[in-house]
């Protein structure tokens, strides 16, 4: 199989689930419409660099703007790696950002009821 | 048949963290009930002790007309605020202020501002140290306010003069609509970020800094803490972007 073929098969997968997962968030309200276009853009800009790598390669080349060696398997890896390590990182953020928001939500509300009002009046 | 309308509820919002040794005179100096323009206020004082160990919670139950939240975790002057805030929204205040325990604010700044909020030609009022050329601000700390002003307004879009004053002002509008995620020290900005998305009507009004060596040696370190707040700030702006 091409080199380029695989390197399409490994991360073509997390960039169709970043992209499904964002719209399913947006469907939820979970999401606003800013963070949906920008992890939009986003997956978008990486699945497009995926998918047409020999040809920005080939173009980069034709330009004389990289003299680097053409994909090789040890790249693919690599490149999935990369990817893997995006699609982690954007996926464990917003979900950090959550737990702390709910626990900063647990401790305002408990505060509130524990201190039952206690107004030294 | 004569109908009195019940009487309006300012809010006073003071986070603490350790502020034992000055706390006391804090509240002694707040007034409890304001006329303004013949119509009488009540005031509500609610202190959020933000889990201190020393003598503050002992300070504060001494004295009267003020509700008292204590915080399990220590999580930050900008928790603190949004607990105490909570709290106002749920007791039905109409206007609510917030201020640092520390001592830094005068009690005529705080009836400036409760006026000035009352008075209804802004929804959010920020007093500015840094519009009133009275008060000891020192230099390093002047320059580093008016940096993270001028950061605050690359990195959200909004400018205020004073971005880290802890005097605020704001109406039930504003109360409602105003919300921020932060915990530590750049839940200012982000107020005020809130503030301006909701298209509130923003003012910035001069008060004064009142600085003493106690209240020097409390808040926000000079260098490494303006270096939180922006990368709190960033981290913010991102989170904003990806996960809002």
């Amino acid at each position: 199989m091409n080199k380029y073929t695989i390197l399409i098969v490994f991360n073509l997968p997390f960039v169709v689930f970043g992209i499904f997962s964002a719209i399913a968030r947006y469907k939820e309200n979970s999401l606003g419409r800013l963070s949906l276009l920008t992890r939009l853009f986003f997956w978008t800009f990486i699945g497009a660099g995926i998918i047409f790598a020999q040809q920005i390669y080939n173009f980069l080349i034709r330009n004389d703007l990289t003299n680097s060696q053409p994909l090789s398997l040890a790249d693919v890896v690599l490149v999935t790696g990369v990817s893997f390590c995006f699609f982690l990182s954007i996926r464990l953020y917003s979900r950090l950002d959550n737990t702390e928001r709910k626990l900063s939500d647990l401790q305002e509300k408990l505060s509130i009821m524990l201190s039952d009002d206690k107004s030294n009046e | 048949m004569v109908t009195t309308s019940p009487a309006q509820i300012v809010g006073i919002v003071l986070p603490a963290y350790n502020e034992g040794k000055v706390i006391g005179q804090v509240l002694d100096e707040l007034p409890r009930k304001l006329t303004i323009d013949g119509k009488t206020f009540e005031v509500r004082i609610i202190v959020v002790n933000d889990a201190s160990d020393d003598s503050t919670v002992h300070e504060i139950i001494k004295r009267r007309n003020v509700t008292l939240i204590n915080h399990i975790l220590n999580s930050g002057a900008g928790a603190a605020t949004r607990t105490g805030l909570h709290l106002a929204k749920d007791v039905g205040c109409n206007y609510v202020l917030t201020m640092d325990a520390d001592g830094q604010h005068s009690a005529s700044d705080v009836r400036k501002l409760i006026n000035a909020i009352v008075k209804g030609n802004s929804d959010f009022i920020i007093g500015s140290r840094l519009k009133l050329q009275k008060g000891n601000m020192p230099t390093v700390k002047k320059v580093g306010n008016i940096g993270l002003g001028i950061i605050t307004f690359v990195l959200l879009g909004v400018y205020a003069s004073d971005t880290q004053s802890g005097l605020k002002a704001m109406n039930k509008k504003a109360l409602n609509t105003i919300s921020f995620h932060s915990n530590d020290y750049a839940f200012c900005s982000e107020m005020i970020w809130s503030a301006h998305k909701a298209r509130l009507r923003i003012k910035e009004l001069p008060i004064e800094a009142i600085y003493t060596d106690y209240s020097l040696s409390r808040g926000q370190k000079n260098i490494t803490g303006a270096l939180d707040i922006i990368k709190q700030l960033i981290k913010r702006r991102f989170l904003h972007l990806i996960n809002e």
